[in-house]
C-alpha cells in the first residue's frame, strides 16, 4: 500500500494509484504559524486587522469578514493607496513561531506534505481593503494604481513566504484566492492574465524556488477558463473546482499539468438535512466522472472542514468506500 | 442615434455613451426614450454574461456606467422625476451573515437593470425586513446567505413576515452560495438562484417584464 504521499504524487503525476486521494488527507496544514489571517478571534467580536481592515464575526457564524461600509473601508480611493495601505510586518518572534516549528517537526514527510497557508489571496486582498464593486471597477478605471497596489501585496506575500519558508521548511502550500461566482470569473481572461498572473508567477515561483514541491491553490468557484494561467503561474492542484467547471472535460484536456481537487460541492451536501445517502451519491458521482488520475474527490470548502458536524467526515468515509470498489 | 446608445452601452464604451446621449439630448430626446435604450443596451450585456463573453466586472462597470449617465447634465435626477421603475427590491444579508460580495453584486444589476433598490445591508434581523416591507412597501425581498447554516435563520426571516401578515404583499427570492433546491423548499421563498444575473430576471418575470 502506497503512503498518502505516494499515492497523492502517483494520482497528479499520472501513475498508479492504489486508491483516491481522500480528500485534505495529504496535507498537514501549520496553522500555528503566526499569520495575520483575516479573521477576529471568535464568535461576537470585531477587530481591525494590522491592514486596518475591519472583521466582524457575528454570534452564530462560523467565521469573520470583512466589513466595508463608508466608515469601515480602508481604502476609498485606490488612486491614494500609497497614503492608505500599510502593510503589516512579517516578522514575529522566535516564540511566536515556537508551536508551528513543533506541529512542523512532528510530521513524518514520508506520509504527508508539511502545508503552508496563506489566506486572504492577491485578488481577495484588494477587494477586502475596498470592497468588491470598487476593486473590480478600478481594475478597468484606474489600472495603474491597481497594479501598482497588487504589486505592494505581492512584495509583502513574498517577504512573509520567506519567512514561512525559513522557519517550518513547507514541501507544500495552500493558498486561498477565490477568482470567481458559481458560474463565472470575476475578471475576463484577459484582465486576469495582465493583473493577476504576473503577481502569481512571482509568488508561487518564490516557494518553488525555496523547496516547496506542491502548490495546491483554493478557489470554491467557476475559473475553468483560467485554468491554463493556473498551469503557467505553477499551480498543481485546484481545490475547490465546482461541478460548474465540467471538471472531467477538465481533467481530459488539463491532466497531466494540473490536477483538479473538489467536484463534490458542499452547497449540495453541506446543509441542514445532510445525509449519508445523499453524500455517497454526490461521491460516486465525482470518482465515476472524474476517474482515478489527476482527480481529488473532495467538497469544495477550503479547508478540511464542514459547515454542519459530520458532512466532512461521512465524505471521506464515502470516499474509502468507493476506493474500494474502483480500485 | 438609437443604435449608438444601445451599442455603446453593450460595449461599455464610457466615451461614446456619454457623447451619443449628449447628442439625443440636444436632439431633443427625451430622457424617457434613451431610459429605455440604455436598457435595451442593458440587456444585450446580460446576454453576453451569460454566453461568457462578459464577466462578473464587467456587470458592475455596467451598473456604474447607468449610475454615471444621471449625472450627465439632461439626465439629472430632477429631470427623471416621472421616472418608471421596475419595481422596488429590498435586499439584505440574512442575520449572523455578513458576506456582502454577492449580494452588492445583485443589488447593482438591479440598478442597471432600472429597479429602484434598498439596501439593507448584511446581518439584517427578521425585524428589519418586517419593518421595511411595512414602510416602504417593495414589491421583492431579496435574502442573501452564503453559508449553507444559514437556512434556518432564513426561514426565521421568512416565518416572521408571514406571521405578520406581511407575505401576500412581496414576492421573495433567497439567494447566494449556501441556496440550493432543497433549502429553497425549506424556508419556503417564491424563488431562488445562485446567479445575480438570473436573480435580476426572476425580478424582472415577477413585474411582468419579459
Amino acid at each position: 500500500m502506497l503512503t498518502i504521499r505516494q499515492n497523492l504524487m502517483e494520482t497528479i503525476k499520472g501513475g498508479n494509484p492504489d486508491r483516491f486521494v481522500n480528500q485534505y488527507e495529504f496535507m498537514e496544514l501549520i496553522m500555528e504559524a503566526p499569520m495575520d489571517l483575516p479573521l477576529a478571534p471568535g464568535p461576537g467580536t470585531v477587530v481591525k486587522n494590522k491592514w486596518g481592515i475591519t472583521f466582524s464575526w457575528p454570534e452564530g457564524q462560523i467565521g469573520s469578514f470583512p466589513v466595508h461600509d463608508d466608515e469601515h473601508k480602508v481604502l476609498k480611493d485606490v488612486t491614494n493607496w500609497k497614503e492608505s495601505v500599510k502593510a503589516p510586518s512579517v516578522f514575529y518572534t522566535e516564540e511566536e513561531w515556537a508551536p508551528a516549528i513543533e506541529h512542523a517537526n512532528s510530521v513524518d514527510r514520508n506520509d504527508k506534505f508539511v502545508t503552508a497557508f496563506c489566506a486572504p489571496g492577491i485578488f481577495e486582498m484588494t477587494h477586502h481593503l475596498m470592497g468588491i464593486e470598487d476593486a473590480l471597477m478600478s481594475l478597468y478605471e484606474e489600472p495603474e494604481s491597481m497594479q501598482e497596489l497588487i504589486d505592494y501585496v505581492v512584495e509583502y506575500e513574498l517577504a512573509y513566504a520567506k519567512e514561512v519558508i525559513d522557519h517550518i521548511h513547507p514541501d507544500a502550500l495552500f493558498h486561498h484566492d477565490d477568482w470567481g461566482s458559481q458560474i463565472s470569473t470575476f475578471v475576463s481572461p484577459a484582465m486576469f492574465e495582465e493583473f493577476l498572473l504576473p503577481a502569481y508567477k512571482k509568488v508561487y515561483g518564490f516557494w518553488k524556488e525555496n523547496g516547496v514541491e506542491l502548490i495546491v491553490h483554493h478557489s470554491d468557484s467557476y475559473a475553468a477558463t483560467l485554468v491554463p494561467f493556473m498551469i503557467e503561474m505553477g499551480v498543481d492542484i485546484w481545490q475547490g473546482a465546482m461541478t460548474t467547471n465540467n471538471v472531467p472535460e477538465l481533467i481530459k484536456k488539463y491532466g497531466g499539468k494540473i490536477s483538479f481537487m473538489g467536484d463534490i460541492d458542499s452547497g449540495k451536501v453541506d446543509h441542514p438535512n445532510w445525509s449519508p445517502e445523499e453524500i455517497e451519491k454526490y461521491v460516486e458521482i465525482a470518482c465515476k466522472e472524474c476517474g482515478k488520475l489527476y482527480f481529488i474527490p473532495n467538497l469544495s470548502q477550503g479547508l478540511n472542514i464542514a459547515s454542519f458536524p459530520g458532512v466532512y467526515e461521512e465524505t471521506s468515509a464515502a470516499i474509502d468506500r468507493i476506493s474500494k470498489k474502483m480500485f | 442615434m438609437k443604435n449608438d446608445i444601445i451599442r455603446a452601452m453593450e460595449e461599455l464604451n464610457e466615451e461614446l455613451l456619454f457623447h451619443t446621449i449628449r447628442e439625443a439630448l440636444q436632439q431633443g430626446k427625451t430622457v424617457y426614450d434613451i431610459q429605455n435604450n440604455l436598457n435595451l443596451g442593458l440587456e444585450l450585456v446580460g446576454k453576453k454574461y451569460e454566453t461568457g463573453e462578459y464577466y462578473i466586472a464587467d456587470l458592475i462597470v455596467a451598473g456604474e456606467l447607468i449610475k454615471q449617465t444621471l449625472k450627465i447634465e439632461g439626465m439629472s435626477f430632477h429631470t427623471l422625476n416621472d421616472r418608471k421603475y421596475l419595481g422596488k427590491v429590498a435586499v439584505g444579508t440574512v442575520f449572523e451573515d455578513i458576506h456582502d460580495v454577492g449580494k452588492d453584486i445583485f443589488i447593482s444589476m438591479l440598478n442597471s437593470a432600472g429597479f429602484e433598490t434598498i439596501d439593507l445591508g448584511v446581518d439584517v434581523s427578521a425585524e428589519k425586513f418586517v419593518q421595511v416591507i411595512k414602510e416602504e412597501k417593495p414589491d421583492i425581498i431579496g435574502i442573501s446567505g452564503v453559508l449553507s447554516m444559514m437556512g434556518a435563520n432564513i426561514k426565521r426571516i421568512i416565518d416572521c413576515i408571514d406571521e405578520s401578515n406581511l407575505r401576500s404583499q412581496v414576492k421573495i427570492i433567497v439567494g447566494g452560495a449556501s441556496v440550493n433546491n432543497k433549502l429553497f423548499e425549506y424556508v419556503g421563498a417564491d424563488s431562488f438562484t445562485m446567479d445575480a444575473s438570473e436573480g435580476v430576471n426572476i425580478c424582472k418575470s415577477w413585474m411582468g417584464i419579459q
